[in-house]
């Protein structure tokens, strides 16, 4: 049996065919941007003391040695300011030692 | 294995390299004397063709900086922030005004000077910089000292450098700026706490082990010279743009790196009295020498806890 249908059934169809991509669309937009601000406020710090920057090594030196090539890397790939809110305070105090030293701190 | 050392002179200042491993002491050095002319050719401030003085020679141009300079303008910012201001980048004219213009060997050759005339420094947030592009504004005027933070960025620098490259613990010493990298020796690096760098390390005074971070000493004692009839030093408040007053001659502070400990001290000293205070509220164990000798440790720095006057 054929089911035949007339135009005004074939546009109410479409009409709520539209309104519930619609909604779909809506709902999808909303957890999109859901989403996005949850990332966003995973990622930003909120508090940024200062900026942080990674930078390339471009410095220009191509030295030979490995001293030079760890040197071009630690003042490029390694230059990285922490971004903290406050000084930061030695992972371990220091200690009083008896004897002499190995090297001196002083004004220079 | 066994500590080995090696010592020559560089950006000015004493450099002091320690290994864990004396077998890898030649590496270390090499590392540490390529990263240190990198910085010397990035911002210097005695080398007309460094970097941070071509940039000032054309005033008020945006710049495109390296990455290194704009590392260490970074950095600069960041202590300033993070001292409230009492370390400063912007000083350079200041320090120009009070006659530390040229290699610190050579002003104290000079004589017969004017006397100074100085005022409040621009201060840091009078300059631009976008570290993303690393593009830098400076205003017309301001002047680029990075002299304290980037001789300790220096040293944090080189001493990760030197002990990746070889593999081994490393100390790092510019001028009594100490920063460490690596495993440190059996109860630590042996540093001799002094007012002068120079002085040799085995001799007698109190010595700390340093297990990690970074140890620091700013000083108005040694960097000193006659302006007309005004003895100057090297440590400027940017206040009002003259060489700090207050009561420290000398202050080490230890943190987890060199900048900061560098940062802490040259800031106790431009703040003065209320420096105790500051330091303690940041847990930084610290070791204040005042004009007249007196002692004071905060913050765990060792020996005790507690704050002592009067000991000399």
């Amino acid at each position: 049996m054929i089911k035949r249908t007339t135009p005004g059934t074939e546009r109410d169809r479409g009409l709520r065919k539209l309104r519930s991509l619609t909604v779909v669309t809506s709902l999808a937009s909303v957890a999109a941007m859901a989403g996005f601000g949850l990332v966003s406020a995973l990622s930003n710090p909120g508090v940024q003391a200062t900026t942080t920057t990674r930078v390339a090594t471009d410095t220009g030196t191509t030295g030979s040695t490995t001293g030079t090539t760890g040197a071009a890397a630690a003042a490029g790939a390694t230059a990285t300011p922490t971004a903290t809110s406050t000084l930061q305070r030695p992972t371990q105090a220091p200690t009083v030692v008896s004897g002499g030293g190995q090297t001196t701190t002083g004004g220079s | 294995m066994a500590v080995a050392g090696a010592s020559w002179r560089a950006l000015g200042t004493s450099v002091h390299v320690l290994v864990t491993d004396d077998g890898s002491i030649e590496t270390a050095r090499t590392t540490v004397s390529s990263v240190l002319e990198l910085v010397d050719a990035a911002y210097s401030r005695f080398r007309p063709d460094s970097e941070l003085r071509r940039i000032a020679a054309r005033p008020g141009a945006p710049a495109t900086v390296s990455p290194l300079l704009g590392r260490a303008i970074a950095v600069a910012l960041r202590g300033a922030e993070l001292s409230g201001g009492a370390v400063d980048p912007t000083v350079g004219t200041a320090m120009r005004m009070i006659g530390y213009e040229i290699d610190f060997d050579e002003i104290r050759c000079r004589a017969g000077e004017p006397s100074i005339t100085v005022g409040r420094v621009p201060g840091w947030r009078a300059i631009g910089f976008d570290p993303g592009t690393r593009t830098l504004n400076l205003p017309p005027g301001v002047e680029l000292d990075l002299g304290s933070t980037g001789k300790a960025l220096a040293a944090d620098l080189a001493a990760d450098a030197a002990s990746a490259a070889a593999g081994t613990g490393v100390l790092v010493n510019l001028g009594g700026d100490i920063a460490t990298s690596g495993p440190a020796p059996d109860g630590g690096w042996r540093v001799l706490i002094a007012e002068d760098a120079q002085v040799r390390p085995d001799g007698p005074g109190e010595t700390i082990g340093l297990s990690s971070g970074a140890l620091a000493t700013s000083s108005t004692t040694v960097r000193r010279w006659m302006r007309g009839q005004v003895e100057a030093h090297h440590i400027v408040d940017p206040a009002t743009g003259a060489p700090a007053r207050g009561p420290w001659r000398t202050v080490s502070v230890v943190a987890a790196d060199c900048v900061d400990a560098n940062t802490a001290a040259t800031a106790a000293i431009v703040r003065g009295q209320t420096a105790l205070e500051w330091l303690s509220a940041r847990g930084l164990p610290a070791r204040l020498v005042s004009h007249a000798g007196d002692v004071v440790r905060v913050a765990g720095w060792p020996s005790d806890t507690r704050v002592q006057v009067g000991e000399t």
